[in-house]
């Protein structure tokens, strides 16, 4: 546990050159002005996930370059504590990036009087963690892809499940409107719509499964490099 | 003798280079310097003991008990290139290592860090190679580690940093149980710091033992072309003909079968290396 809990704080004192007050007061004034502009959270929350995700993939880079995988050996620190470090560091930046955001969109939509009332904020608050979820799964595909590769190999192959979601999420949203979706995905999804207990239980099932894989894969493919 | 390090019948494949059946001790209060030539699989040695690469077959064995896998607490580790990131500071290796290691000495890692003339806000891209060197000897000092596994340390340094990495090798080991691995091309480092040495050619061990040893082993020996005959010449490792005569190195214990017109003389550790290559590379 101590192993795990020292590998966490590596890899956030890894990451830490980027963790500059520049940089967050850019990343900050970005996820302003999409409040501002959009009038919402979701497109902020967005802005801060995308910039997680960007930053989840710093400590494999910087440990390639530096063969920082050669040092977690001599620290002690196994094939196993390394993934789970780095899966709890991904958790724990996300968390961050949601919190942060979340509470500074929230002020500025206070600030601009474009808060909008009760139940429209739930629904906010629903298609941004809706979001957050997509990206989420994003990191889940990409993590085990920088474990098997090293990031400069994978780098390229971790745009791809980019453009998987955005084709999956335009194909849903031009049949959507266009009357193609089959009558039987249809219902499936008014019923799911109408019951925002059952999608925040689908929403969570699917992420669990997903970082489930995610880390079993990475393990088994953590355990077999060599540095 | 207590060994504090035990290799044995280390097998690593790969493909077009192979470690075979690596086995040598290294005793507890001694310097081992570990010598061969660039691709002798000097640092695939070192990275098997440490498991930064997993070995096909063999045991190492550290401070008495089995299994590969580092006892990170009591052992030291200074690579060629220092394994932190580029934009760290002298403050940020201590904050990223310390935790790792339950006797970390905070104290103790200022003092070296005073000692060997390292700012804490200098950033590890602004540090000269004999500085980098130094930062991870300091960092490896500072939780009481018995042994040290160094690999080049002291290349591509001048050498008046070589000589001050050398002195605090000898310092670490006036502990005697304590002992320091140390892999290098630059012998005369060796001469000057090692009890024992390891020598390693083309993935196999060919001399594990003391230095002196080595050297008592091996002669240079010198002589005109037509002074050998076929059979002595097989005696010659190494052999170098040129215009006027030959050059190599013999052992010994063969010294007497040559013709007495033939010179020989005391052998360095770096002609040793050179020999023995060459005569492994006649063999071919």
């Amino acid at each position: 546990m101590n192993k795990l809990k020292s590998f966490v704080r590596l890899d956030f004192v890894t990451s830490k050159p980027y963790f500059t007050a520049k940089n967050m007061i850019i990343y900050a004034g970005l996820a302003v002005y999409m409040a501002i502009m959009s009038k919402n959270i979701a497109s902020s929350i967005s802005i801060g996930m995308m910039l997680a995700t960007v930053f989840v993939s710093h400590p494999f880079a910087l440990a390639e370059k530096s063969n920082m995988d050669a040092l977690y050996v001599t620290l002690g620190a196994d094939r196993r504590t390394v993934v789970r470090g780095r899966y709890i560091f991904t958790l724990l930046l996300n968390l961050c990036a949601i919190t942060f955001i979340l509470l500074l969109s929230l002020i500025t939509l206070v600030f601009t009087r474009s808060l909008v009332n009760n139940e429209g904020l739930w629904v906010e608050f629903g298609a941004a963690l809706a979001l957050s979820a997509i990206f989420l799964i994003v990191q889940a595909t990409q993590i085990p892809m920088y474990f098997k590769l090293g990031y400069e190999k994978a780098k390229i192959m971790s745009i791809l499940p980019f453009f998987l979601i955005a084709a999956f999420v335009s194909y849903f949203v031009i049949s959507a409107q266009g009357g193609g979706m089959p009558d039987r995905v249809n219902i499936y999804i008014q019923n799911l719509l109408e019951n925002a207990l059952a999608i925040g239980a689908a929403v969570i099932a699917v992420l669990a499964a997903a970082v489930f894989v995610s880390y079993k894969l990475s393990l088994a493919f953590y355990r077999k490099r060599e540095f | 003798m207590n060994n504090i390090l035990e290799v044995r019948g280390l097998r690593k494949d790969y493909g077009s280079f192979a470690l075979n059946e690596i086995s040598f001790d290294v005793p507890s209060g001694y310097i081992m310097g570990f010598i061969g030539p660039n691709g002798a699989g000097k640092t695939t040695t070192l990275k098997s003991i440490l498991s930064i690469v997993q070995p096909d077959s063999g045991s190492v064995k550290m401070f008495g008990q089995d299994g590969g896998a580092v006892q990170n607490e009591e052992i030291g580790v200074v690579m060629d290139s220092p394994m932190y990131v580029d934009d760290w500071n002298v403050g940020d290796v201590e904050k990223a290592v310390s935790s790792f290691y339950k006797q970390w000495d905070k104290e103790l890692y200022s003092g070296y860090l005073k000692r060997f003339g390292l700012e804490p806000k200098k950033k590890i891209k602004e540090m000269s190679r004999g500085m980098k060197i130094k930062l991870q000897i300091a960092a490896a000092l500072s939780h009481s580690a018995r042994l040290l596994i160094l690999d080049e340390p002291t290349s591509g340094l001048d050498p008046v940093a070589r000589d001050e990495i050398c002195d605090l090798l000898r310092e670490f080991v006036t502990d005697e149980s304590k002992s320091v691995l140390f892999s290098t091309h630059i012998t005369s480092d060796l001469e000057k710091t090692a009890d024992y040495i390891v020598f390693i050619l083309n993935g196999s061990i060919v001399f594990t033992g003391a230095k002196d040893d080595l050297l008592e082993r091996y002669a240079r020996v010198i002589g005109g072309l037509q002074e050998l005959n076929t059979e002595q010449k097989k005696l010659v490792i190494g052999c170098r003909e040129h215009g006027t005569g030959f050059e190599g190195m013999v052992e010994t214990e063969n010294i007497g079968k040559l013709p007495n017109g033939v010179l020989t003389e005391e052998i360095s550790l770096d002609e040793i290396i050179i020999f023995m290559n060459k005569g492994a590379e006649n063999h071919e």
